[in-house]
Order: structure tokens, then sequence, then C-alpha cells
């Protein structure tokens, strides 16, 4: 296999590269040894593993976004039962402290949304009891992982 | 409108089904078939994108690999897709061959000229 037909195949993912790479060289050495390989079969061939690439990364910060969003949803309906978003009483709700844990990375994107939904579901509605300055919530990147930690405004604020 | 609602292809993919319609080939035999009946030189990294689609969507398969040469083949799906984008691709050569056919008719129809003086 020639040095310039490998590297060309090297634009192109790993797991594609292991399944197609040896045929993808050998029909660029077989274009060579006709006399009819052309710089354009080495840009496509570039060109191609490229896109490929982009694409992959796509669908899996599509995938990681998809998560993150999943993980949120989960996040509002558990503070829904935990009485978040009930209505104001006589007997105040109890303080609510928690912790989200987002297992994909792709929630850096998606973090002042998450924020934004966690601080509303937090803060604001129950606002009308205590002031929104007593909650605190903040995002802590650790290892990949992006950790939430939020905590209600206790019934004595 | 596809048959049966099966997706069609277009583009390199139809290509490829098109040629292994014709008997199982590998990279290099597909790409001079294809330059050969489409008009189209396929670039190398087109032509395998083409060829790992379609493997994973099971419209062609992979035979037993000759030396660094692996040939490929249409699977049963393969041939339905590629008979539904066929039949696609004619019924939109007819739209447009009736098109035209009333198109040469009314240039054929003489033409009332401008100077004339309404009678």
């Amino acid at each position: 296999m020639s040095k310039k037909a490998w590297r060309s195949v090297r634009a192109f993912p790993g797991p594609w590269r292991d399944r197609y790479g040896d045929e993808v060289a050998d029909l660029l050495d077989q274009l060579r040894r006709d006399d009819d390989l052309r710089a354009r079969d080495l840009v496509d061939v570039v060109r191609t593993g490229l896109a490929m690439r982009r694409h992959a990364r796509t669908r899996r910060s599509l995938y990681g976004a998809l998560g993150s969003a999943v993980a949120v949803a989960c996040a509002l309906v558990g503070l829904t039962l935990a009485g978040a978003f009930g209505p104001s009483s006589a007997i105040p709700p109890p303080p609510l402290d928690g912790r989200i844990v987002v297992l994909a990375p792709a929630l850096e994107h998606l973090r002042p949304i998450t924020l934004c939904v966690v601080t509303l579901s937090t803060g604001a509605v129950r606002s009308c009891q205590a002031p929104a300055s007593s909650h605190s919530s903040h995002a802590r990147p650790v290892g990949g992982r992006t950790t939430i930690t939020f905590r209600t405004p206790s019934s004595s604020s | 409108m596809p048959a049966a609602g099966r997706p069609t292809l277009a583009g390199p993919p139809l290509f490829v089904l098109m040629s292994l319609a014709s008997g199982p080939k590998h990279g290099h035999a597909l790409m001079k078939d294809i330059t050969g009946f489409a008009m189209v030189r396929l670039g190398p990294g087109t032509l395998y994108g083409a060829i790992g689609r379609l493997e994973d969507r099971g419209l062609i398969a992979a035979m037993p690999a000759d030396d660094r040469r692996r040939p490929y083949e249409l699977t049963s799906e393969g041939a339905a897709v590629l008979e539904a984008s066929v039949a696609e691709l004619r019924q939109i050569a007819d739209e447009g061959a009736s098109r035209l056919a009333i198109l040469a008719r009314a240039r054929r129809r003489p033409r009332p000229s401008l100077g004339a003086e309404p009678a």
C-alpha cells in the first residue's frame, strides 16, 4: 500500500477505517497501477473522511444533548412530585435540597438552560414565600460529569 | 410516489445498486462499471461512503474477501429498493417527456404576428 494512499485513508473515522480502509487503499493502488489515479481522487477520499468524522461528532453531541434533556425532564418531574411547583398553602413545604448529576459531557452546552430550569423550579416558584436569593444553585463540572446542586428556600427564611 | 412506501435512492448509492444488479463486484469493478453506464466517475471516498451506508442498511452484503478486495452483492431488500427507485425515476422521466411534448406542440402552433392591425 502506498504511503499517499494510506495517509488519505487516515482521514476516515477509526471504525470505518478498520472496515473499509484496506479496500479503499487497494482501490487507490489499483488506480495508480492503471495510471488512472487523479489528484481529485485523493481529495475525494480526504473530503469524505472528514465529512464522516463531522457527521459522527454531530450524532454523538445530539445523543448527549438528548440525554441531558431527558435528565432535566426527570429532575423537573422529581421536583414536581416533591411539591416544588405546588400552590402555597398554610403549611409551607419543607426545604428541598438536591443534586443532579448529568453524565453527558454535552451538558456543557446546555448548562445555562439547565441552571435556568433548576432556578425556576426551586426558587422563583417559591419566591412568594421567601426571597429568591435565599436559594443557591450552581453547576460544577467534575471529570466529564456536571453536578448541579440546589437548595430551595427554607420555610424559616 | 415510491412503490408501497418503500424508500428510494438517488445519486451514488443508486448507481452502486444498479451496478450490483448485474452481478457481484468489488470496488474497482464498481467504479469502472458506473463510469460506463452513468458517465459519472465516483471518487474512491464517495464510492466507499455509499457502500458503507448501503451495507449498514442491509441493501448490499459483503462476500468473502479475495486478498484485499471484497466483492459486494445485492440483497433481496436492495433489489426491492432498486426497483422502487427505478420506478420513481421512470415516472419522473415520463412526466418530463410529456411536458416536453406539450412544449413542442405549443411551439409548432403559429403565433399571431405582433404588428398586425386588428380587423
